[in-house]
């Protein structure tokens, strides 16, 4: 992997000269990272409003947008995660279904946002769907994965008291499953919150829109108040998360 | 079914898998309401024969007939529907340690609902019901871990919850395998007394396979003797021939 990586490097002729050589004058870098310690309250577009409506708009829009695919994710990965499980099934069907989830996950959500506008143009849908696919991609797999390694005693004991093949798996092995799939399910979101605010680079009004407008302009002050605003919105849900996760039982 | 009819009949029953023949054929009745203990080492086959009384397991040779049930010939949603009449206690393990002990309680119905009424049933218990698991929780000995997560249980009280589970299923046989192992031998000898005590108030036939021979005396009507599938005895408690027991362990020939 290091030896890879190496090659990669020189075939990708990384260094500092390919750097200086091609960046534009070294005091834009400086002005951007200058403005970090002083992030806009108001436009640098001569009108001088306040910042925070758009700063508000842009964090709602993310958080939005990244819940809407997180909710749409769960809908489709659940269901999908059971049946990614080898323990559904009794025979190679399985397979079948890893291979679509495998589909689902290799192909980035920008990539499925390219296409999706193709088809569907800027609707909000859009952003959703392509957050959507790889997230229950992913959440299929890790749950089929962890249904396959949790202890199997309990569903056995159930279908000693007559039990079917999918009780025993839906009331016995799946439930011990979950704990560590909620875990899961709030890293996903964290991913979810940062590819909604990359939306924006396609135009749907997430954060990621506002800070391109402002980079277009040069207005640093600005894109460090959307920054800290993308970052405080990702510091209080990984608070969220790990309060949850400090909650469940885990055996 | 006529109540003289035996719970359990086994005619020349053996179990051979593979090359292993776990159970030589075996013939025996166990009668409704009798309560009896199959002793012997490890590995004589008293899991096997549980197994094969409770209808987890065909018989290769021979017939078992439980509740009126030929088992080597009956489709598999009879040998279900028997499954859901018969209840069976592990070892250990049996319960899901993230549920909370009502809900484990409650699968014990499963055998006889459908795949969304059982779900809805463990998930969203009526008051009705939650009252009923509360009674049987209190009949175990255990009436205040209603609501508590299974995994924070003891040993010993995880297994009286898996016998209020047994109570909620309702079954006409119960059946344990070697129910106490896990469990220190004061708390083990209240098992078995609560089992048997059990089983006479609701009429169980009660089929227990255990380690300690003293407790199988003492509390069961009669005892099996297994030794390398084969029955070595099978008597009422009080006559069980002397020096059986030393024939069950002896390990001189080994």
């Amino acid at each position: 992997m290091v030896f890879a990586a190496v090659l990669a490097a020189i075939s990708l002729d990384l260094g500092w000269s390919s750097m200086g050589a091609r960046s534009g004058p070294v005091s834009v870098v400086a002005d951007f990272f200058g403005s970090a310690l002083a992030p806009s309250f108001r436009t640098e577009d001569g009108t001088g409003q306040a910042m925070w409506p758009m700063v508000v708009d842009g964090v709602l829009a993310t958080l939005k947008f990244a819940l809407a695919a997180m909710g749409l994710a769960l809908a489709v990965g659940l269901p999908l995660g059971i049946l990614a499980a080898e323990r559904c099934w009794g025979g190679m069907g399985f397979g079948a279904v890893r291979l679509v989830v495998a589909a689902m996950r290799s192909i980035h959500e920008l990539i499925w946002a390219m296409v999706l506008l193709a088809a569907f143009g800027l609707s909000p849908a859009t952003a959703v769907v392509a957050i959507a696919i790889p997230a229950a991609g992913t959440l299929a797999k890790v749950f089929g994965e962890l249904i396959d390694e949790s202890p199997a005693e309990a569903g056995d004991a159930l279908r000693a008291l007559g039990a079917g093949r999918s009780q025993a798996l839906l009331l016995g092995v799946v439930p011990r499953a979950v704990p560590g799939l909620i875990s899961y399910v709030f890293f996903r979101f964290e991913c979810a919150l940062r590819s909604s605010a990359v939306m924006g680079f396609f135009g749907f009004p997430t954060l990621g829109y506002f800070i391109q407008k402002s980079m277009e302009n040069l207005y640093f002050g600005e894109v460090w108040a959307y920054l800290y605003a993308l970052i405080g919105l990702m510091a209080l849900v990984e608070r969220w998360s790990a309060s949850v996760r400090r909650g469940l039982v885990l055996t | 079914m006529a109540s003289d009819e035996p719970s359990i009949h086994l005619i020349g029953a053996g179990l051979v898998i593979g090359e292993a023949e776990l159970l030589k054929p075996i013939s025996l009745q166990i009668g409704p309401g009798e309560c009896v203990a199959i002793v012997g080492p490890s590995g004589a086959g008293k899991t096997s024969l549980l197994r094969l009384m409770s209808g987890a397991e065909r018989c290769t040779s021979g017939r078992v007939i439980v509740q009126g049930v030929d088992t080597s010939k009956a489709a598999p949603a009879q040998i279900k529907a028997l499954r859901s009449r018969v209840g069976f206690i592990h070892q250990d393990h049996q319960l899901v340690p993230n549920y909370r002990v009502i809900q484990n309680v409650l699968t014990g119905r499963v055998g006889r609902q459908g795949l969304l009424a059982s779900l809805l049933a463990v998930l969203f218990p009526s008051r009705d019901i939650t009252e009923e698991v509360h009674r049987l929780l209190g009949r175990v000995g255990v009436e205040e871990k209603l609501f508590s997560w299974t995994h924070q249980l003891s040993g010993g009280e995880r297994q009286r919850v898996a016998i209020a589970r047994a109570l909620f299923q309702e079954p006409q046989i119960l059946m344990a395998d070697e129910p106490v192992a896990s469990v220190d031998p004061a708390r083990a000898e209240a098992l078995v007394v609560l089992l048997t005590k059990l089983a006479a108030e609701e009429g169980w036939a009660l089929a227990v396979s255990l380690h300690n021979l003293g407790l199988a005396q003492t509390h069961f009507d009669r005892v099996i003797g297994l030794r390398d599938g084969l029955v070595l005895f099978d008597a009422r408690a009080r006559d069980v021939p002397a020096g059986a027991y030393e024939r069950l362990y002896d390990l001189s020939g080994t």
